[in-house]
């Protein structure tokens, strides 16, 4: 026996949803200071981000995850909804991009650390070291070598 | 104005500074993690090299810190997984200005949001998400507070 996608299907919910979570990622993205009141919706969406990035604990709550994650994979493609699969995990890295973006440029010291890296690139751009196509991976070795060399 | 195609790349003393950090802080005791993270991130920069404007969910435009704006450059960050890093704390950053006129690519800062963490309420998401409901509710029952 043979399962193929079907040739025409309705909107998904997965595919309303990755909708949805695009359309708040892109009001996150250019609104987070401007968000009207209640100031519940951004703790709202603060605990989102956290909750579903939030790797799972110890060997079974991986094995579980692991087992879920199966399942529901086999779902969608049984449904044939792979594509919308895809735009959903997109549009979910782009809110969950876009609200940890916003939480850390609400931190001063963010502000402080950004500012030190953007007047410090400029006042030195000629001290600057070329990193070539040939040697980037060989440099970058380098300066981990380096930082290891530091910690001895 | 060049829009893609060959940029060079140069990396800054505080780009330097915060990679060594990273790897202090995270691959001191893991080799093969440092070593794909040294690969992920060359990587990186073969793309910046050719196209420095990542979209979303990759990257964008970062706001210029109050007094820092210079015409004809850019300052950008890009989202990545460092290897073998978790969670939400785990998501890498790479800082970057493009000078658009000579087509230089600048890394400035790499970080990880551990650095920059916000504690998640003590509550669970459904309660949350449940006050968040009611007090939208209330605010479109009655949008002045009255």
């Amino acid at each position: 026996m043979r399962f193929s996608a079907p040739e025409s299907a309705e909107p998904s919910e997965l595919r309303e949803a990755a909708q949805k979570m695009e359309q708040l990622a892109v009001m996150v993205e250019n609104m987070w200071d401007e968000m009207p009141p209640p100031p519940a919706v951004r703790e709202a969406l603060v605990a989102l981000a956290y909750t579903s990035m939030q790797p799972p604990k110890g060997i079974v709550g991986r094995y579980r995850a692991a087992i879920r994650g199966g399942i529901s994979y086999a779902r969608i493609k049984l449904r044939g909804e792979q594509e919308a699969f895809f735009d959903f995990v997109v549009a979910h890295r782009r809110l969950s991009n876009a609200i940890l973006t916003a939480i850390e440029r609400e931190n001063p010291a963010y502000q402080e650390a950004l500012s030190k890296a953007v007047e410090g690139a400029f006042s030195d751009l000629e001290q600057s070291k070329v990193l070539t196509a040939e040697d980037t991976l060989g440099q970058l070795r380098q300066l981990s070598d380096e930082a290891l060399r530091e910690l001895r | 104005m060049a829009n893609s195609g060959s940029f060079q790349t140069r990396r800054s003393e505080n780009f330097d500074k915060t990679y060594k950090a990273l790897v202090k802080g995270h691959y001191r005791k893991n080799r093969r993690g440092r070593e794909d993270f040294e690969k992920q991130l060359a990587g990186f920069v073969a793309l910046l090299r050719s196209d420095p404007r990542l979209p979303p969910p990759f990257g964008g435009l970062e706001p210029w810190p109050k007094g820092t704006y210079r015409e004809g450059w850019e300052l950008r960050k890009l989202h990545f997984d460092p290897p073998e890093l978790r969670g939400a704390s785990g998501e890498g950053r790479l800082i970057y200005m493009i000078d658009t006129e000579r087509s230089v690519v600048y890394l400035i800062w790499i970080y990880t949001h551990h650095e920059f963490p916000t504690r998640p309420p003590d509550k669970s998401l459904r309660q949350v998400v449940e006050e968040a409901r009611q007090e939208a509710e209330e605010v479109e029952r009655d949008p002045e507070g009255e």
